[in-house]
C-alpha cells in the first residue's frame, strides 16, 4: 500500500469516526440532558447570538424560565423561535412568554404559551453553518459517503489478506450494516426523537407613518331666505325661512318673537334637527294663535352643534310682521317688517 | 505450557489486535453513527413536517422596512405630511401614495402588514381603504389590490399586504381616507392618524 493511500485511509477513518461520534454524543445527550443543539438562522439577536450561532439548549420546565432568559419555543406556523423573554406570566405548570429578539425593535406578535422550554445556555459562534451545511442534502450525500467509505476500509475484504472463515457472510456484512444504521436513525427521526432542533431567531421591524386628520373650525348657518308664500284655504299665507344646512353635526334652534327686535314677547320656540349639507331647511311661520292685527314679530336662528346642543356664534334675525289677507276677515303672516 | 505456546498465543492475540484495531474497525463502527444521525435528519428534515426545519438559510443580514424615501431607519417614524387630511367634510374622501421598500442588508425578505389607529371621535368615524400597488389622483385610488375590504374602520384596520417583499424591491401602497356622509363629528375635531407596517422575516 503506497504511503498517500495509507494517508487517505487513516485520515477517512478519523473523520468519519470523530463525526460520528459526535452524532451519537448528541443524540446522546439529548435523551440523557434534554440538551438541544440549536443553530441561529438570523441576527436578530445579535451581538449574544450572532446570525450562524450554534446555541445549545436545555429543556426546562416552564416554572423556572426568567425574564431575560433566551429561550427556544415553538410558534403557530410550526417554526421553532428563539428570542429573549421580556414578559413572563406564569399560570402555574404553563407560562405565557413574551419574546422580543434583542435588535428587533418591537417585540413578538405572538404570545407563547408553554409548559417547558429550551433555554439556550451557551453559544458556538459560527458552528451554526458546519451543522447547517451537515443538513443540507449535499451534506447529508457527503457524510453518507464518508460513513461508506469507513465502513468499507474498516470491514470490507482486502485483496492483501486471505479471506476469513466466511467470505460471502463478510461480503454482507457492511451492507447490511450500513442499511440498518440508515433505518435506526430514520426511526429515530421519524419519531420525533432526534433532539436536533433549527431555529430562526428572526427578524422584526416596523415602521410608522403620521398624519393628521381634522374637521373644519364650527360654522353658522346664513342668513336665512324669507318668501312669503302663498297657499290656498284659511291660514296659507305663510313666511317661510329658508337656509342650507351644514352637516349632520349641526342642529337649529330658533325663537318667534312677536314685538320688536330686541324686545317684545316670547312667542314659541323649538329645534331642528341635523341635515346633510346643503340640504334646505325649511321653517315656516303662519298666523300664531290670537296673534290677529297688524304687528311685528321676528324669528332668531342659531347654530347648534348636535355633540353639546350648543350655541355656534350669534343668531341670524328675520323679520315678519301680521297684516291682513286681502280678500277676507283673517291675518296673515309675511316676511319683513311692518 | 512451554514457551513456544505462549509466543504462538501472543503473535496470535496481537495479529487480532491488528486486524481489529490496525484496520481502525472501531472508527469505522463508529463513523455508522453518522448514518444514524444522516437518518435522524433527512427523515424529521425532509419526510416529516415536525418543528425541526434544518437547511434554514443562515441570513447574516439586517432587516430594514423603509416607507417614502428613507433609508435603513430604525425606528422609524415618518411624518407623512403629503397626506393632507386636514378640513374634511362628512362625505369627503382623500387618498395619497406611500412606498414601502425593502432596504435589508443581506437576502432577507419579509411580510409586512398595514394596522391603521386614529383617536377620538373624528376616529371613530373614519374609514380607510387600502391598496397594493395603485395610484391616487388625490381623492381615490386607481387599479392594484384592494387589501381587506374597502371603507374598514380605521381603527379596526389591520391586513397582511398579501405580498412578501424581497430585498430592493418595494409595494406603491395607496391609501383613502373617508368621512362618511353620515358621520357626526364635532367641528375643529383633530386626530393623529397613525399606519403602523410591522414586517417579519419570512425564510423561504
Amino acid at each position: 500500500m503506497t504511503r498517500t493511500r495509507q494517508i487517505g485511509r487513516e485520515a477517512l477513518l478519523w473523520i468519519g469516526g470523530a463525526l460520528g461520534t459526535l452524532c451519537l454524543l448528541s443524540l446522546v445527550a439529548g435523551w440523557a440532558f434534554n440538551v438541544t443543539p440549536l443553530v441561529f438562522a438570523s441576527g436578530s439577536m445579535s451581538p449574544t447570538y450572532d446570525a450562524g450561532a450554534l446555541g445549545i439548549a436545555q429543556e426546562v420546565p416552564a416554572a423556572d424560565l426568567e425574564i431575560g432568559d433566551v429561550v427556544s419555543v415553538v410558534n403557530s406556523k410550526g417554526d421553532r423561535v428563539t428570542h429573549r423573554i421580556v414578559g413572563l406570566q406564569d399560570k402555574g405548570g404553563s407560562s405565557t412568554l413574551r419574546l422580543k429578539g434583542d435588535t428587533n425593535d418591537v417585540v413578538d406578535a405572538e404570545l407563547y404559551n408553554v409548559r417547558s422550554a429550551d433555554r439556550v445556555v451557551a453559544g458556538v459562534p459560527l458552528a451554526g453553518y458546519a451543522v447547517n451545511a451537515a443538513a443540507s442534502p449535499f451534506g447529508l450525500f457527503v457524510a453518507a459517503l464518508v460513513a461508506m467509505a469507513a465502513l468499507f476500509i474498516g470491514f470490507g475484504s482486502r485483496r492483501d489478506e486471505p479471506q476469513g472463515a466466511s467470505p460471502a457472510r463478510a461480503r454482507l456484512l457492511v451492507p447490511a450494516g450500513l442499511v440498518s444504521a440508515v433505518a435506526l436513525g430514520g426511526v429515530v427521526g421519524a419519531t420525533g426523537l432526534a433532539p436536533w432542533a433549527f431555529t430562526s431567531a428572526y427578524w422584526t421591524d416596523t415602521a410608522t407613518a403620521t398624519t393628521t386628520a381634522t374637521t373644519p373650525a364650527p360654522v353658522t348657518h346664513a342668513q336665512p331666505v324669507c318668501t312669503s308664500v302663498q297657499g290656498s284655504g284659511q291660514n296659507k299665507q305663510e313666511a317661510k325661512l329658508t337656509w342650507p344646512a351644514l352637516g349632520l353635526q349641526y342642529e337649529y334652534y330658533w325663537e318667534l318673537w312677536k314685538g320688536t327686535s330686541p324686545g317684545g314677547t316670547l312667542y314659541s320656540s323649538n329645534t331642528i334637527g341635523p341635515a346633510v349639507a346643503p340640504t334646505p331647511i325649511n321653517l315656516m311661520f303662519g298666523i300664531v294663535s290670537g296673534g290677529g292685527g297688524n304687528d311685528s314679530y321676528y324669528a332668531k336662528v342659531w347654530t347648534r352643534l348636535v355633540s353639546d346642543h350648543s350655541n355656534v356664534g350669534s343668531p341670524t334675525l328675520t323679520l315678519l310682521h301680521s297684516g291682513p289677507r286681502p280678500n277676507g276677515p283673517n291675518w296673515w303672516m309675511y316676511c319683513g317688517p311692518a | 505450557m512451554d514457551r513456544r505456546e505462549v509466543d504462538r498465543r501472543e503473535v496470535k492475540d496481537r495479529a487480532a489486535r491488528r486486524r481489529w484495531f490496525g484496520r481502525g474497525r472501531t472508527r469505522a463502527l463508529l463513523s455508522a453513527g453518522m448514518l444514524v444521525g444522516i437518518g435522524a435528519v433527512a427523515t424529521s428534515a425532509y419526510w416529516t413536517d415536525a418543528e425541526q426545519v434544518p437547511g434554514t438559510t443562515i441570513n447574516s443580514g439586517t432587516m430594514h422596512i423603509d416607507l417614502a424615501a428613507n433609508f435603513r431607519q430604525r425606528p422609524e417614524s415618518y411624518a407623512w405630511n403629503a397626506f393632507v387630511l386636514t378640513g374634511l367634510t362628512p362625505g369627503t374622501s382623500k387618498s395619497a401614495e406611500l412606498p414601502v421598500t425593502n432596504n435589508s442588508r443581506g437576502g432577507v425578505t419579509f411580510s409586512y402588514r398595514i394596522q391603521t389607529s386614529a383617536p377620538g371621535a373624528l376616529g371613530a368615524a373614519l374609514e380607510v381603504s387600502v391598496y397594493r400597488g395603485a395610484t391616487s389622483n388625490g381623492t381615490t385610488c386607481t387599479g392594484g389590490t384592494l387589501l381587506g375590504s374597502a371603507n374598514t374602520p380605521i381603527n379596526t384596520f389591520d391586513q397582511a399586504a398579501g405580498a412578501t417583499l424581497a430585498p430592493t424591491s418595494s409595494h406603491n401602497l395607496c391609501v383613502r381616507v373617508t368621512l362618511p356622509l353620515a358621520a357626526v363629528v364635532p367641528p375643529s375635531s383633530s386626530s393623529a392618524i397613525t399606519f403602523t407596517f410591522p414586517a417579519t422575516q419570512v425564510n423561504s
